[in-house]
């Protein structure tokens, strides 16, 4: 039912996209509903069950790959206040 | 090139040092539940379990949606399949669900009844369309990531006056699930990893109460080794520091406040309302129902169904292992008279089910 990973946007009809699950050919289409903005082509899209859930924020994920590399060498890792 | 930047999230190097960090942070033992069926998928499939320090004990939580679905909602769908005029629309994961005495929907439609399999609830407008003497029942089953995208396909079947599409909502909300869980005294636990996407629909917020009110973490985290790694070494380092948090590893895809618009679509159709879970039982507000403005949608009052307690599957452990209090190989019947071939329980059938993925990757 959910896709574990993003796919990429290939090409956008009005409130539908085609995108791309991994690199490989099979393509699915996904309602952009329920997105607060419109996706964009090139976009990585985290989709349930036919509708777009979420854009991958790239600069987020540029972060928690430093971070993770700070996370082995350093002790305590920060978190949300509790 | 982002396909790249997905791929450094499961750098061998970099999950062996998380792993080395996690072992020497480690001096007692770490109880976690994951909440999610994908991440119960994740943990086998990417061979992360058999490599995790002896010390971590993994408890597979109630984020199976098919496997919470309660005993009498399926025997409720079973009921509604082969009535006359009546075309059901599902998962495919709910057509080898057994019900009371061994019924399921792939039997009944070796019986007759009009059962169609559907990969988005979207596929049901077509499906409507084409059949306008028949009512769609859409069997709704799944958390807040699945109950937006319903809501969003009745908001389209009304734009397109799409009349007999009904829905037999049976949709559960997690963050009241984790509440009964941790106030339950015969479950010990450390921390949970929290759902990724049911995350990204409602944020982190709904989840502060887990260290306010229990002392106990909870991170959001995606579904590579190195998310889960990390999630878990920084509950053990906050417990190390006689800590809890709630933490957020996912930031790619949750932000802390969710998707606002998706929420706002769920909550125009649905509201809170008591449900009952598989092996939990009635769990006040964790459930959603059709709302009175939408209220010709709703299958359970086009057809009065009325969803009680009932006795639950001879033999089948599910509910203890939905709460954690067993592991599956610990049910008597796990890989004798329970396999993915002949499953005796939901928790064997859904591949989300951790009967099922134990099945699929212990026994290898
Ligand atoms: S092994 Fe089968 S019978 Fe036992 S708990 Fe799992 S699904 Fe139920």
């Amino acid at each position: 039912m959910c896709l574990a990973v993003p796919a990429e946007v290939l090409d956008i009809q009005g409130e539908m996209a085609t995108c791309r699950v991994d690199r490989g050919q099979t393509t699915i289409k996904a309602s952009t509903m329920l997105l607060p903005e419109a996706p964009k082509l090139g976009d990585f899209l985290i989709i349930h069950a036919g509708f777009a859930l979420r854009v991958l924020d790239r600069e987020q994920a540029e972060e928690s790959l430093k971070s993770l590399g700070e996370i082995v060498e350093c002790s305590v890792p920060s978190g949300v206040e509790g | 090139m982002s396909f790249e930047l997905l791929d450094r999230f499961h750098d061998p190097k970099l999950c062996r040092q998380l792993l080395d960090k996690l072992n020497a942070s480690l001096d007692s033992e770490f109880r976690f539940m994951e909440v999610c069926g994908t991440h119960t998928v994740a943990i086998f499939q990417s061979g992360l379990r058999s490599l995790l320090p002896e010390k971590i004990i993994h408890l597979s939580g109630p984020g199976c949606p098919v496997c919470v679905t309660h005993e009498s909602e399926v025997n409720a769908f079973l009921d509604l399949a082969g009535r006359d005029g009546v075309i059901l629309a599902t998962f495919g994961d709910l057509m080898r669900v057994p019900g009371e005495k061994g019924r399921n929907l792939k039997k009944a439609v070796a019986d007759g009844a009009r059962v169609k399999v559907v990969y988005s609830p979207f596929d049901t407008l077509k499906l409507a369309r084409e059949n306008p003497d028949n009512l769609v029942v859409f069997i709704g089953v799944g958390f807040e990531t699945t109950a937006p995208t319903i809501a969003g396909t009745m908001k389209m079947a009304r734009e397109q006056d799409i009349r007999n599409l009904r829905i037999l909502c049976f949709h559960k909300t997690v963050p009241t699930a984790l509440d009964t869980l941790l106030a339950d005294q015969a479950i010990t636990l450390d921390g949970f990893l929290l759902p990724g996407h049911v995350s990204a629909v409602i944020g982190v917020e709904p989840y502060r109460f887990i260290p306010a009110t229990y002392g106990k973490s909870a991170v959001v985290t995606g579904f590579e080794p190195l998310d889960i790694l990390q999630s878990l070494l920084k509950m053990v380092e906050w417990r190390n520091h006689g800590g809890a948090q709630v933490g957020n590893d996912y930031t790619r895809i949750v932000s802390d406040s969710g998707n606002r618009k998706a929420m706002d679509v769920m909550y125009e159709v649905f509201e809170p309302c008591d449900a009952l879970w598989r092996g939990l039982g009635l769990i006040p507000g964790s459930g959603l129902e059709i709302c009175d403005e939408w209220a010709g949608f709703d299958a359970k009052k086009e057809f009065g169904i009325v969803i009680e307690e009932g006795p639950a599957l001879p033999g089948c452990k599910c509910g203890d292992i939905l709460k954690g209090v067993l592991q599956p190989d610990q049910c008597p019947l796990f890989g004798k008279a329970c396999t993915p071939a002949n499953p005796v329980g939901p928790c064997m059938v859904s591949t989300e089910g951790s009967c099922a993925a134990y099945y699929k990757y212990k026994l290898d």
